[in-house]
């Protein structure tokens, strides 16, 4: 009698142990079915493979997969929207240092030794036309004759870079191409005192006049860096030219590149209606 | 050794031991245990992106359940300071029922945080001299510190407690009773310390408060003689243990001030922040009346707060206070699970809106999330089940050195009822 007693009831705990694990296993494939779906959405496409840095056309890169080996990063990653660089795998890629920087009593105490830069000059068109003597190559003294002084002139090439010539942008006719390019070696840039200074160092020409915003940007106030945060660090400054256009600052200083798409709601959330609305204080 | 061993063994034989419903209740634990298993697994491997935490709303049920099963281990002294401190005759045998209790949710509130840690593989960097334990700065490590001590506390008194009566000889006074009263004090410790670890928060406007440690203890105060309520009323009815009307009615007295602390408290914050209506109290508006539309948790809010003030005008009522086997484990179990579920929707997840950012958000927990508090509440109330079963074997006197039956499959049988 108990042995029966016994046995029935034990094999009714086997068999609800048994329905245990049948509602077990079904609730745990629902949740690993749910739990494998979810990424697959989130899958990028092919990644962007023709980028800039901070202008388009002028900041050009080219994303090299694998560029890292030790850690298998591309050079870049790119925007799928616009382009954009948004990732560096090697923040120090193509950078050369950024040279003798004047010292001034600012919160850098004038301490560049550590500071890169990507050169601007292979991103220059006419620059590069001549690989060995670049601008020279017309602006040689004889093809094209030294100009005698600076006053402004209608040019017969490069409008391109500037329409008219008679109508400079930069400075709003207080300047001319002549203040900025060297007459006589025109692969320098040449600063008031008629030092010449490489493409690769605008920052030593424009702060001549751009005072304020030159030490905000030594102070790394504006203007965008990577690489270490400590000051002296080795750090990869951008230079005024790799952001801003100097010849048509009045119109088209600094072209405004297409923000980035919203990032993804909450998990759940399915909108965010209630940031829409206006808030009660400001109606005010 | 001899007769530890033969302690273990009857014991957890004698814990093991029930009828239909003692088994069914068992299964039925299983049941979560079985899926929470798997969800577990699933965690472990994939990681806590499975979970309904976001970049908004960081802390998720884990954390809310374990600030909850604090409440309770906090709480379950209020069983021992009577017959301790008070020399209650009535209650001197149940003060270990109390430690068991506390054993159990404290346990169930460190195996929450093991889920609530990214990566429980790592938690060996919390061991002092092998890891970095971040003392005196980290309000965290205070927390593991306290929690250890009270569950190993407990875990010396309640066995040793077993034990004795077990074989039969008297306790040791010196030894047991500073244990008691240093455990007794340790209570609303782990409770004050879980307190700091959320008011330290100066962003969280909602926590920053200096009433959150009395907010605890009267929540603790309510929500911990409620489950010892239903505890002692299941056991009374279906166990040999006799408990008496006078503890039933002692906690009942306990619920409902504490509940009243609880009212004032919550007003005394609501008066602070809603007053002078800064930023700090968005929170609470949040809570109270929504963002623009987004009032997810306002009706969990108002009717948390009308069941907290409808809990205590019911108490109020002896007759409600006396109706021990229909009323009074009712509104015990509206107590219990109003304080549980304040846990989550008001003071952790509104909490996090606004973001710093000024984001209003909603949590939406995942399954996964859910099966896996499932599973720590259903750990510890098999571990409570099993321990208190085997406790009140000892209490009964049913299992004693000297009653020690040979163990054999006949005579392990015959004693199953």
């Amino acid at each position: 009698m108990f042995e029966m007693n016994f046995r029935s009831k034990f094999s009714k705990m086997v068999f609800f142990v048994l329905c245990c694990f049948l509602i077990g296993g079904v609730f745990a494939y629902r949740s690993a079915y749910s739990a494998k779906a979810e990424p697959a959405k989130t899958q990028s496409a092919q990644p962007v493979t023709n980028c800039f840095e901070s202008r388009v056309g002028y900041t050009s890169v080219e994303r090299v997969e694998n560029a890292v080996p030790e850690y298998g990063y591309p050079n870049v990653k790119c925007s799928q929207r616009t382009g954009k660089v948004v990732w560096w795998g090697d923040p120090y890629d193509g950078t050369i240092p950024m040279g003798e920087m004047p010292a001034i009593n600012d919160a850098t105490k004038g301490d560049f030794a550590q500071a890169v830069v990507k050169p601007r000059e292979p991103h220059l068109a006419y620059f590069n036309m001549d690989p060995v003597r670049h601008c020279a190559v017309c602006h040689d003294g004889k093809t094209v004759p030294f100009s005698k002084n600076k006053k402004p002139r209608t040019l017969a090439m490069h409008q391109d870079i500037v329409e008219d010539s008679l109508q400079l942008k930069h400075g709003r006719g207080a300047i001319w191409c002549l203040d900025c390019h060297s007459a006589t070696n025109r692969n320098k840039l040449i600063d008031h005192q008629g030092n010449e200074i490489s493409f690769n160092q605008p920052q030593k020409l424009c702060g001549g006049c751009h005072g304020a915003v030159y030490i905000d940007w030594r102070a790394g106030i504006h203007g965008k860096r990577i690489g270490s945060w400590v000051t002296g660090g080795k750090k990869r400054w951008w230079v005024c030219t790799e952001c801003h256009n100097p010849h048509t600052v009045q119109t088209a200083s600094y072209d405004p590149i297409v923000p980035e798409p919203a990032p993804a709601l909450p998990r759940g959330m399915k909108n965010a209606d209630h940031e829409r609305s206006e808030h009660v204080a400001h109606k005010k | 050794m001899q007769k530890l061993v033969s302690f273990v063994i009857d014991f957890w034989s004698y814990a093991f031991k029930g009828g239909p419903k003692y088994y069914s209740w068992l299964l039925f634990l299983s049941v979560f245990i079985l899926v929470g298993l798997y969800t577990t697994y699933l965690q472990l491997t994939e990681g806590l992106i499975l979970i309904g935490a976001t970049d908004q709303i960081t802390w998720e049920l884990y954390i809310s359940n374990f600030i909850f099963t604090a409440h309770v281990a906090a709480a379950a002294v209020l069983v021992v300071i009577p017959a301790y401190m008070y020399k209650r005759k009535d209650m001197k045998d149940l003060a270990v029922l109390g430690e068991i209790i506390a054993l159990g949710f404290v346990t169930t509130g460190m195996v929450l945080v093991v889920y609530h840690v990214g990566r429980p593989d790592r938690l060996w960097h919390m061991i002092p001299s092998l890891g970095y334990f971040n003392f005196p700065n980290s309000m965290l490590t205070f927390d593991v510190v306290v929690l250890t001590v009270y569950m190993i506390l407990n875990l010396i008194a309640a066995y040793y407690l077993f034990y004795k009566r077990y074989v039969g000889e008297p306790l040791n006074k010196i030894f047991y009773t500073p244990l008691i009263y240093v455990a007794v004090a340790w209570g609303p410790l782990i409770h004050i310390i879980t307190a700091a670890v959320l008011s330290s928060n100066a962003r969280m406007h909602a926590w920053s408060t200096a009433v959150l440690p009395f907010a605890f203890l009267s929540m603790a105060g309510a929500s911990g003689p409620a489950v010892i309520i239903i505890i002692f009323l299941i056991i009374r009815k279906y166990t040999k243990l006799q408990i008496a009307d006078s503890v039933i009615d002692l906690l009942s007295q306990i619920i409902l001030w504490s509940l009243g602390i609880l009212m004032l408290v919550f007003a005394a914050e609501f008066f602070t922040a809603l007053y002078p209506s800064t930023e700090h109290a968005a929170s609470l508006k949040y809570s109270m009346f929504g963002h623009n539309g987004l009032n997810a948790y306002v009706p969990w809010f108002w009717s948390i707060m009308i069941l907290i003030a409808g809990s205590f005008i019911a108490l109020l009522n002896p007759k409600i206070r006396k109706s021990y086997d229909r009323f009074l484990p009712a509104v015990c179990a509206v107590i219990f699970l109003v304080i549980l579920l304040e846990k989550p929707y008001f003071l952790v997840f509104p909490a996090f809106s606004p973001s710093p950012l000024g984001e209003y958000t909603v949590y939406y927990p995942t399954f996964v999330e859910v099966s896996n508090v499932l599973f720590c509440w259903a750990y510890g109330f098999l571990v409570l089940t099993l321990t208190l079963k085997g406790a009140i074997g000892i209490l009964t006197g049913e299992v004693t050195y000297t009653n020690r039956v040979p163990v054999s499959k006949e005579a392990a049988y015959a004693i199953s009822p």
